[in-house]
């Protein structure tokens, strides 16, 4: 996701990730395809609130995190509602 | 011409032989005929006292030759040579001496006791030769010849042939006076026949006595044998203690010839001066010796170790000599060495060596065994083996016997037993079976090591492994991460429509970086010394950066009031990334002195950087702003640290920024290191 992409454009994003760096690379990375960052969150629980909260067309997040419930466990989750 | 007689009387007493030769030499000189007489000295006076009696005159008729009297003894040794008579000397003597007389008309009578001295003598064949030479002369010349042998010098079944010769020598033999002096021919029958009786007895007791002196002799015979060849050395010797006789046991022991040690002294032997004086002493004054032990050198020079069985013999109060065997112990006395040997092995051991029966009694207890279990060998032989083991484990022992009755041995058994102090020891075991020289299993050693602290250290080190392997995977993620981190630092700089970056960009770039290098060297060198990489002074790491700060100050002033506090690797890294890019926005946008403060108040930690420039404009918002180095400062403030963040103007001007945050929950406060 080099440059904007059509398909992509528009879209509303939510990014989990704990370190501060890597959040901010992220977020520009993803602001620079087009895309809009609604919510950014730390671990897998903040994670779950914020996509039900925003119900954003994307979610990017690692499978392993810090916190209580992983990635795929955190995915469970908010799928289920 | 008349024949010669030659005639023996065998007597009893010597008064009644006097009395018949003086009858006989009596009656001859009164009858006009000569007489000789060669007897002893005794018998010569007492006969011519008796002829002196019957009146006649001695002197006279020796003076004419009819008397001639001779000493026996004297006479024999003019003819006797090399213990026999030689025939032509005893004609020159004797022999002339009775054919002269008889040459000279008359009839000539002889007493002779020669005959009788040789017998006695022991000297038995040259009495028959003799009377064998006395005949032939008879048989040229006329004489009447009585012999006399003494009854009591025939005596003895080894003279029964000698004296059949003697009688087959004389044309007559007169029994002795006990059975001639009877004078009826009924008394001389039962005196024959109490002979016969008697001769009978003696044939038969003769019989016995020579089965029992063949059975005397064969005995000897076999105790000499058995002496001589006992297995084990025997010896003789005299109150010196000169050896007198030594058999070959003794003799082949010591390696000499029999030349070389009969006759030697007993001590010469000897190794220890001081033993065989002992021994001596002892002997002299009647001790016996029993299991004595000496050291014995061998002709070769090799010792021999021995033990002594002595008893002395006395007479009288006299030590007469000492019987002395010799018992060979060296082959004990090496296995004694090598036993002795193993034992102080067993005992020296740490290890506990314990032997038992197959039913688990405790048969032996070395010095190891008491400093592992805490009783002394006294306390726990003969008890069962059990009663060092916990409760829990009694089984144990059962199994472990059962498979050393199958002939099994036990390696390396890790267990539990329980000292006397009721301690338990973790112990590793190896039980052998033993078996004695029948093959046959009698027992069994347990070879018992201490292994309480090498569980202790292999837990230790399992420990230490744990920790090693948290801490390479915990650098090995802090490396990722700062590369991570790096990456991100430069892909930062990319920015649209800058086609290159600003050298005080890099300079900046650096210091990141250079701050990274300082905490990994300070969380890797944790790593070591603890193995937890959350407790990290955020006061040192800062002082370490200072200075490369300070190079890029371009002459202003950096004032720093740090209080210390103890953070997590990722928190300490987070902070000194936000310090440095605080500290390089105020150099670059403020002026005059730059204050860094850090305090700690309880959990909660706030960073202060400040200047004495403008301030921030009016309406400033860090979001709006889009400046890179804010952008980063809240993206790491609001991502790992959790923190607030905020921009002031200071009251006395210049800008302020803070940020304030808790420790996380797994890093210590503690006194600054």
């Amino acid at each position: 996701m080099n440059e904007q992409s059509p398909d992509l454009a528009a879209k509303r994003v939510i990014a989990v990730e704990d370190e501060g760096v890597t959040q901010m690379q992220m977020r520009r990375l993803l602001k620079r395809a087009g895309l809009t960052v609604d919510a950014s969150a730390v671990n897998g629980e903040q994670g779950v609130e914020a996509v039900l909260r925003e119900r954003p067309d994307l979610v990017l997040m690692d499978i392993r995190k810090p916190g209580r419930i992983d990635g795929l466990e955190a995915a469970r989750r908010f799928l289920a509602e | 011409m008349r024949e010669s007689e030659h005639f023996v009387q065998l007597y009893e007493s010597d008064d009644f032989l006097v009395g018949s030769v003086s009858g006989f030499i009596g009656a001859g000189l009164e009858a006009g005929e000569s007489c000789i007489v060669i007897a002893t000295r005794t018998h010569l006076e007492d006969i011519e006292t008796h002829l002196g009696a019957r009146n006649l005159d001695l002197e006279d008729l020796r003076g004419r030759q009819r008397f001639v009297s001779l000493d026996a003894a004297e006479t024999l040794s003019k003819f006797m040579l090399d213990g026999s008579p030689e025939p032509q000397r005893f004609r020159e003597s004797v022999g002339r001496l009775i054919a002269g007389a008889s040459e000279r008309g008359t009839r000539v009578r002889v007493f002779g006791e020669m005959v009788a001295l040789l017998w006695s003598d022991g000297n038995q064949a040259a009495a028959i030769r003799l009377e064998e030479l006395l005949n032939d002369l008879a048989n040229t010349h006329t004489f009447s010849l009585f012999c006399a042998y003494p009854a009591a010098a025939m005596a003895g079944e080894a003279l029964a042939a000698p004296f059949a010769k003697i009688c087959n020598c004389h044309t007559r033999v007169i029994p002795a006076e006990s059975y001639a002096d009877m004078d009826s021919a009924d008394d001389r029958l039962r005196e024959i026949t109490r002979l016969q009786q008697m001769a009978r007895s003696l044939e038969v007791e003769i019989a016995y006595r020579k089965e029992i002196e063949r059975d005397l002799s064969r005995r000897e015979s076999e105790l000499s044998d058995f002496m001589e060849n006992a297995f084990e050395g025997l010896h003789k010797s005299g109150p010196d203690g000169a050896i007198l006789w030594a058999n070959n046991a003794e003799m082949e022991l010591l390696g000499y010839r029999p030349d070389e040690y009969i006759g030697h002294h007993v001590s010469e032997s000897h190794i220890d001066r001081d033993v065989i004086e002992d021994i001596l002493a002892k002997l002299r004054r009647g001790e016996s010796l029993f299991n004595y032990a000496a050291r014995l050198r061998c002709k070769d020079g090799s010792i021999k170790h021995v033990l002594l069985h002595s008893n002395p013999h006395f007479e009288n109060g006299e030590l007469l000599y000492t019987h002395c065997f010799t018992r060979d112990i060296s082959h004990l006395h090496e296995s004694n060495l090598i036993q002795q040997r193993l034992a102080a092995i067993v005992e020296c051991s740490d290890d506990a060596i314990i032997g038992k029966t197959l039913e688990g009694i405790i048969t032996s207890w070395n010095n190891g065994a008491e400093r592992i279990f805490g009783y002394t060998a006294d306390e726990a032989i003969g008890r069962p083996k059990t009663f060092i083991l916990p409760p829990d484990r009694l089984q144990e022992e059962v199994e472990i016997l059962s498979r050393l009755r199958r002939g099994e041995r036990i390696e390396h058994f890790e267990s539990v037993r329980v000292r006397k102090d009721g301690k338990q020891v973790d112990i590793s075991l190896t039980i052998s079976p033993i078996k004695d020289n029948a093959d046959i299993i009698v027992g069994a050693s347990t070879i018992a090591r201490d292994i309480t602290e090498s569980k202790q250290q292999r837990r230790e080190l399992a420990a230490l492994n744990a920790r090693l392997t948290r801490s390479v995977t915990e650098t090995h993620h802090r490396v990722k991460n700062n590369l991570q981190l790096m990456s991100a630092l430069i892909e930062m700089q990319k920015q649209p429509h800058r086609e290159s970056i600003p050298m005080a960009e890099l300079v900046r770039l650096g210091q990141n970086i250079q701050a990274l290098g300082f905490i990994h060297d300070i969380l890797t060198h944790e790593s070591k010394e603890n193995g937890d990489a959350a407790t990290i002074s955020v006061r040192g790491v800062l002082e370490q950066l200072i200075p490369i700060l300070q190079e890029t100050l371009r002459g202003r002033r950096l004032l720093p009031f740090l209080e210390d506090a103890l953070l997590s690797g990722k928190q300490t890294t987070s902070l000194a990334l936000i310090a440095n890019e605080l500290i390089s926005n105020a150099v670059k946008h403020g002026d005059g002195d730059i204050g860094l403060t850090l305090r700690k108040d309880g959990n909660i930690i706030t960073l202060e950087v400040c200047d004495e420039g403008s301030g921030f404009p009016e309406g400033f918002d860090p979001e709006v702003a889009a400046h890179t180095g804010l952008e980063l400062i809240e993206s790491i403030a609001r991502y790992d640290l959790q923190a607030s963040t905020s921009y002031q103007n200071r009251d006395e001007g210049g800008a302020r920024v803070g940020i304030k945050f808790s420790i996380e929950r797994k890093s210590h406060i503690c006194a600054a290191r």
